[in-house]
C-alpha cells in the first residue's frame, strides 16, 4: 500500500515526517500498490525445516508428532520411545531411564545418537544421555524423528544403532499457557509458556518443573525433581537471513540408593545442565542454504555420599576387599563430576540441477570431562568430521541417496561411514527401499580412560592395554511404504540384518595385580536381524487415529578376538577350586555372562498400539497398549530376575472447555498400567530388578490464553 | 530478380520505419527490479518485432510523445494527468480502479488502457483444479482492505469448490483467525492483502499452515520460494510482450484495446514443500499446458 509506505517512512525520522507532510503522498492515499506482487518474502519453509516424507527417507524412520505425544499421556521423552518399534525402554531406577535399539549392555546405553535441534546431547564421559535432567519440557517438542538404523551420513558421529532427533517448537509459538499436573506417587509437574511474535523477532520462553516419587521408595530412593528453563528467539533482519538463539538449563535433585545396601546408601544427588546454541541460516537466491551452528552444553553433578569401598561401607574390615582397613566413614566420599561440549558445525544444502540435492558440511567439537575417582585426570578430545549426502532423483519414481561421513574421533582414529539407499516408487503411493548403511562408534571416555581403584563400578579398572578401535556396524535393509488414501491407511514395514564388529566389552583381568583390574577391549561381534512394521489408520478428518507397531528381532554374538587373560594357565587366585586357571575363569565369564545370555538381551517381540478418538469438539479419549517380551540387559547376571513380559495399558481422557475464541482450558486424566498388570524392571541386583511398575495416575489442567 | 526484390523490400522497410516511427516513452516514476526488467524487455521485444518505436525512458513526464507506457501505479498517477495516450502496466487491478476513481473528475486524457498484474479469477481457480484435483475446501483469508472477491467467488462456485472465508478481525487475532480457517480448509488461497500477508506475518502463516499439513497457493514467485506450494503469475517480460503488441496496434490504428488481464502466464511449484506435505503435484510446464487446455475447453462451452 502506498499509504502504508508513507506511514512506515514517518516512523524513521522526524525530518521525514515533516517532508512527507508536504509531499503529494496523500494524493494517492489508499491506492493499493503493486508492491505485493513483487515483494520478497522470508524463506520460511527452508529445506532444513521441511520434514522428509517417509517414502523418500534413506533410512527407516518413526515420527512421533504432537498429537501422538498428547494422546500417549507420557510425561517424559524416554517413555515416548515405547512408540518406536523395537526400542528398548528400561529403568535402572525411575530417574535413570535406559533407551536403546536392539539391546543395551548396561545402563549407559551408548550406541545411539541423541540430538535436540541438531545439538548432540550424547554425553562424552559415558555416552548415552542423562534423560532425567534433560533441559527440555515435553510441551516444547514439535516432533521426534527416530532413525532406526545407522545414519552417520546424515546425523553425524555415533549414529550407530539409530538416532533420536528431537525437534523443538519454533520460536514462533504464540500465546501463553500454564499447566499443572498432580497425581499419586507424588507426581507433580507444572509449566508456564509464553510466546510472542514481533516485527522481525519471535521468541518463546518456558519454565517448569517435573517431579515424582519414583517407583517404590521402600526399596529405591529414586524420587526426582527437575526445574527446567528454556528460551528460543529468532531474529530475521531480512528475508534471507535468520538467527536462531536457544538457551536452557535444568537443575534437579535425584534420589539414589537401595534399601538394605549400605554401599548404596539413600542420598540425594544434584545435577545441573546448561546449553546455549546460536544458529545462523542464510538462504541464497537459488533457495540453497547455509547454516552455521555454534553450541555449548555443560553438565555437572554432585553425589554427596558415594561408596568407594563396598566392604568398608558395609563395615567389613580387612580381607581382600578392604586391605587398608577403611572405616565406614572413610569408605564414603563425595564426587563432583563435570563435562562439557563445544561444537561448531557448517551445513550447506544445495540444489544441483533439477534432480540432485547435495547436503555437505563439517564440524569441529571439543569434549571435556572431569570425573575424579573414575579418571586419573580430566580429558579433552577434539574430534572433527566432514560429511556429504546427495539425494539424486534418477527418474520421477527412483530416488538414490548416497552419502558418507569422514571423521577423526580425537582418539587417533579416522573413520569413513558411507551409506547408500535406493527408493523406488512403483506408484506415488507404493515405495520399496533398499539400503546399506554403515557407522562407527568411537569408544566413550569411560571405555578408554577408566582408571578406578575403587568399587564404584564393582571393582578396579585400568585403561586398556591394547588401544581401542571404534566399533563398526553394517546394516542392510529392505523396506516397503504403502499409502492407501481411500482407506485412510498407511503401512511402513522393513526387514534388516545388522552386523556389528569390534564390539567393545569388558576385558576381564587385564592384570594380575592385587586388585585384579578389569578393562575394555574390542572382543565381540554381533548380529541383529528382524522385521518391523507400523500401520496407521486415520478417521474423523484426521482428528482420530490408530498407530500400531510391531517388531520381531533376534540377536547373537561371539568373541571376535580374545580377552587379555584368555590363555593364562596360572591357577585362579580367587576360586582355584571352581576354575582350573585364570584363562578358564575368563573363558567361563564370557560364555555364561555374555554369549549364553546374548539372545535374551534382545527383545524378541514388542508391540505398541496408540488409539486416539475425538468425540465432538470437547472430548478426547486415548489408549496406549504396550507389549514387550522378556528381556535381560547384558550386565544382569543369570541369577538375577530378568524383565518379564510387559503388558501395559495406559488411558487418557481429556475435556476441553472453550471460554471464548482466545481462551480455552483442558482437563485430562491419565492412568498408566490401568489393568494393574505389574511388571519387573532392569536391575543388576534382585532387590532392584523386582521392583514392580504399578498403576499410577494423574490429573493435568492446562489453560491457554 | 531475387536481388531486386530484396533491395525493394529493404527500401520499403526503411521507408515504413521512417514514416510510422512511433515515439514511445516508458515512464518509470519508481525504481525497482521488476520495473526496470519490464523496460528492458519492452525495448528488446520491440526490437525483436522490428517495430519502429523510438523508445525513451524517463522518470518524469516528457515534453512530447506519442504513447506513454506508465510502469507501476505511481507512474500511472503521473501519466493519467498528462495529455498523452497512456498504457498502464504492472499495476494491480485494485490499485488501478481506485486511481481511476480518484482522478476521474479531472482526467484530461481519454485514450488510456492498462494491463493488470492480477490473474483472471478463472485462471486462478484453474490452477487449483488442475494442480490439486481432489481439493474441495478452499480457505480464503480476507480483511477489510481486501479487494473485491466477487469474481473469484463466482469462479470457485463454477468449479464446484467450497469457499471458506475468514475475516481478519484485527492484527492481534491473526493467529487465532487463521487457526479457525485452517480447521475447515484443505488449502489456503493467498491474496494480495498486506494487512494479512506481509513479510512479518508470513512466517506465522507459513509455519501454521505447514504444521496443519495445509498448502498455500500464492500469487508471486516470492511466495513459492518462501514456502507456498505453487502460484500462477505473469513476469514483467510476459507483460512487456503484451504491451509491445498493444503499442504495435496503437501504431497501426491509433487506438488502444480495452483493459486486459495478462495473456501469458507462468506457474511455479515448490517440489520440496509438495513432497514434504505428501502432495503429488505435476511439474510447472504440465500445469501450464493443462490450464491452457482448461481455458480452451471452458471457452468452447
Amino acid at each position: 500500500m502506498i499509504k502504508t509506505n508513507c506511514i512506515k517512512h514517518t516512523q524513521f525520522t522526524l525530518l521525514s515526517v515533516l517532508l512527507l507532510l508536504t509531499l503529494p503522498c496523500q494524493a494517492n492515499e489508499n491506492v493499493p500498490s503493486e508492491d505485493l506482487y513483487f515483494q520478497e518474502m522470508p524463506v520460511v519453509l527452508t529445506a532444513s525445516r521441511l520434514s522428509q516424507p517417509l517414502s523418500e527417507a534413506p533410512s527407516a524412520m518413526t515420527v512421533i508428532d504432537r498429537k501422538m505425544i498428547k494422546a500417549s499421556g507420557f510425561r517424559t521423552v524416554p517413555e515416548l520411545m515405547r512408540l518406536v518399534p523395537g526400542m528398548y525402554v528400561g529403568f535402572a531406577d525411575a530417574n535413570r531411564p535406559v533407551v536403546s535399539l536392539h539391546n543395551s549392555t548396561d545402563e549407559f546405553a551408548h550406541r545411539m545418537q541423541i540430538l535436540i535441534d541438531g545439538r548432540s546431547i550424547y554425553l562424552p564421559p559415558f555416552g548415552g544421555v542423562s534423560w532425567a535432567d534433560l533441559p527440555l519440557l515435553i510441551e516444547d517438542i514439535e516432533r521426534i524423528e527416530v532413525v532406526r538404523g545407522p545414519s552417520s551420513a546424515s546425523h553425524g558421529t555415533n549414529s550407530f544403532y539409530g538416532v533420536i532427533n528431537i525437534i523443538t517448537r519454533d520460536a514462533l509459538t504464540q500465546g501463553a499457557s500454564v499447566s499443572v499436573t498432580s497425581g499419586n506417587y507424588w507426581v507433580s509437574d507444572a509449566s508456564a509458556r509464553f510466546g510472542k511474535s514481533l516485527d522481525d523477532f519471535d521468541y518463546r520462553i518456558s519454565a517448569g518443573y517435573r517431579s515424582d516419587q519414583g517407583l517404590d521408595n521402600s526399596v529405591l530412593n529414586d524420587h526426582n525433581n527437575t526445574r527446567v528453563f528454556n528460551f528460543r528467539g529468532n531474529y530475521q533482519p531480512n528475508v534471507s537471513d535468520s538467527l536462531d538463539v536457544q538457551l536452557g538449563s535444568s537443575n534437579g535433585v535425584y534420589g539414589m540408593g537401595i534399601a538394605g545396601r549400605p554401599e548404596d546408601a539413600f542420598r540425594n544427588k544434584t545435577a545441573q545442565s546448561n546449553f546455549q546454541q546460536v544458529s545462523w541460516l542464510h538462504v541464497w537466491p537459488t533457495n540453497d542454504e547455509t547454516k552455521l551452528t555454534l553450541s555449548h552444553t555443560s553438565r555437572d553433578s554432585l553425589d554427596p555420599y558415594l561408596c568407594i569401598n563396598s566392604d568398608g561401607c558395609q563395615g567389613n574390615m580387612g580381607g581382600r576387599g578392604n586391605p587398608l582397613n577403611l572405616t565406614v566413614a572413610q569408605s564414603f566420599t563425595q564426587q563432583k563430576v563435570y563435562s562439557q561440549r563445544n561444537e561448531l558445525e557448517l551445513q550447506n544444502t544445495q540444489q544441483l540441477g533439477a534432480s540432485n540435492r547435495l547436503v555437505w558440511g563439517g564440524g569441529v567439537r571439543r569434549d571435556h570431562a572431569n570425573y575424579p575417582l573414575l579418571f586419573d585426570r580430566s580429558y579433552t578430545l577434539r574430534p572433527w568430521q566432514v560429511f556429504a549426502h546427495d539425494e539424486w532423483r534418477v527418474t520421477e519414481a527412483a530416488v538414490l541417496n548416497l552419502g558418507t561421513m569422514f571423521e577423526s574421533n580425537g582418539m587417533g582414529h579416522k573413520n569413513n561411514s558411507p551409506r547408500a539407499s535406493f527408493n523406488y516408487h512403483f506408484t506415488p503411493q507404493h515405495t520399496v527401499r533398499f539400503g546399506i548403511s554403515t557407522a562407527t562408534r568411537s569408544p566413550v571416555m569411560a571405555e578408554a580412560y577408566l582408571d578406578a581403584n575403587n568399587t564404584i563400578f564393582g571393582g578396579a579398572y585400568v585403561p586398556p592395554i591394547t588401544p581401542l578401535t571404534p566399533e563398526k556396524i553394517l546394516s542392510k535393509e529392505i523396506g516397503y511404504l504403502g499409502e492407501f488414501p481411500s482407506l485412510n491407511f498407511s503401512l511402513d514395514a522393513r526387514a534388516y540384518v545388522n552386523t556389528v564388529s569390534d564390539l567393545i566389552l569388558v576385558d576381564k583381568y587385564v592384570a594380575l595385580t592385587a586388585a585384579f583390574p578389569d578393562s575394555y577391549k574390542n572382543v565381540g561381534s554381533a548380529e541383529f536381524k528382524g522385521v518391523e512394521a507400523t500401520a496407521k489408520y486415520r478417521w474423523n478428518e484426521g482428528h482420530s487415529f490408530l498407530v500400531a507397531s510391531y517388531a520381531y528381532q533376534e540377536g547373537s554374538a561371539g568373541l571376535s578376538s580374545l580377552p587379555t587373560q584368555y590363555y593364562n594357565t596360572a591357577a585362579d587366585p580367587l576360586e582355584p577350586l571352581r576354575y582350573t586357571s585364570i584363562g578358564d575363569r575368563v573363558r567361563q565369564f564370557y560364555q555364561t555372562e555374555y554369549f549364553d545370555q546374548f539372545s535374551q538381551t534382545v527383545v524378541s517381540n514388542s508391540a505398541s498400539l496408540l488409539l486416539s478418538q475425538s468425540m465432538g469438539d470437547s472430548w478426547q479419549f486415548s489408549a496406549g497398549y504396550y507389549f514387550r517380551g522378556k528381556v535381560r540387559v547384558i550386565d544382569v547376571s543369570p541369577d538375577v530376575t530378568p524383565e518379564y513380559t510387559m503388558r501395559r495399558l495406559d488411558l487418557r481422557v481429556a475435556k476441553t472447555f472453550k471460554f471464548d475464541k482466545e481462551r480455552k482450558a483442558e482437563v485430562a486424566l491419565v492412568v498408566q498400567n490401568a489393568t494393574q498388570d505389574d511388571y519387573t524392571k532392569y536391575g543388576t541386583v534382585n532387590a532392584v530388578a523386582e521392583v514392580l511398575f504399578t498403576r499410577r495416575g494423574w490429573l493435568t489442567a492446562t489453560l491457554n490464553f | 530478380m531475387k536481388r531486386y526484390l530484396f533491395v525493394i523490400a529493404l527500401l520499403l522497410l526503411a521507408f515504413s520505419a521512417q514514416a510510422k516511427s512511433l515515439r514511445v516513452t516508458v515512464l518509470l516514476a519508481e525504481e525497482g527490479a521488476s520495473y526496470s526488467e519490464f523496460a528492458r524487455s519492452f525495448a528488446a521485444e520491440a526490437a525483436r518485432n522490428n517495430l519502429s518505436l523510438s523508445i525513451d525512458q524517463t522518470s518524469s513526464l516528457p515534453q512530447e510523445t506519442d504513447l506513454l507506457v506508465a510502469v507501476g501505479i505511481k507512474s500511472a498517477a503521473m501519466a493519467l494527468n498528462s495529455r498523452f495516450p497512456v498504457l498502464v502496466v504492472l499495476v494491480s487491478k485494485a490499485g488501478f480502479v481506485k486511481l481511476q476513481h480518484q482522478i476521474l473528475d479531472h482526467l484530461e486524457n481519454n485514450i488510456f488502457s492498462a494491463i493488470y498484474l492480477d490473474q483472471p479469477s478463472r485462471r486462478q481457480v484453474d490452477l487449483i483444479t488442475v494442480a490439486l484435483p481432489n481439493v474441495k475446501n478452499v480457505g480464503l483469508f480476507v480483511s477489510a482492505q481486501s479487494a473485491d472477491m466477487t469474481s473469484l467467488r463466482k469462479a470457485m462456485t463454477e468449479s464446484r469448490l467450497v469457499l471458506h472465508e475468514q475475516q481478519l478481525e484485527s492484527d492481534e487475532t491473526l493467529h487465532r483467525d487463521l487457526h479457525s480457517l485452517l480447521q475447515k480448509s484443505e488449502i489456503l488461497f493467498a491474496i494480495p492483502d498486506a494487512q494479512i500477508y506481509n513479510s512479518s506475518t508470513m512466517r506465522n502463516i507459513l509455519l501454521e499452515t505447514y504444521r496443519s499439513g495445509i498448502p498455500i497457493i500464492g500469487f508471486s514467485p516470492a511466495y513459492v520460494r518462501a514456502g507456498a506450494l505453487c502460484a500462477v503469475f505473469s513476469t514483467p517480460e510476459q507483460i512487456a510482450k503484451q504491451a509491445v503488441s498493444q503499442a504495435r496496434q496503437f501504431a497501426e490504428s491509433g487506438r488502444l484495446s480495452a483493459i486486459q488481464y495478462p495473456s501469458e502466464f507462468e506457474v511455479m511449484v515448490n517440489p520440496q514443500v509438495a513432497r514434504s506435505l505428501g502432495i503429488d503435484i505435476k511439474d510447472a510446464a504440465t500445469l501450464v499446458r493443462q490450464m491452457n487446455a482448461a481455458t480452451v475447453a471452458g471457452g468452447r462451452k
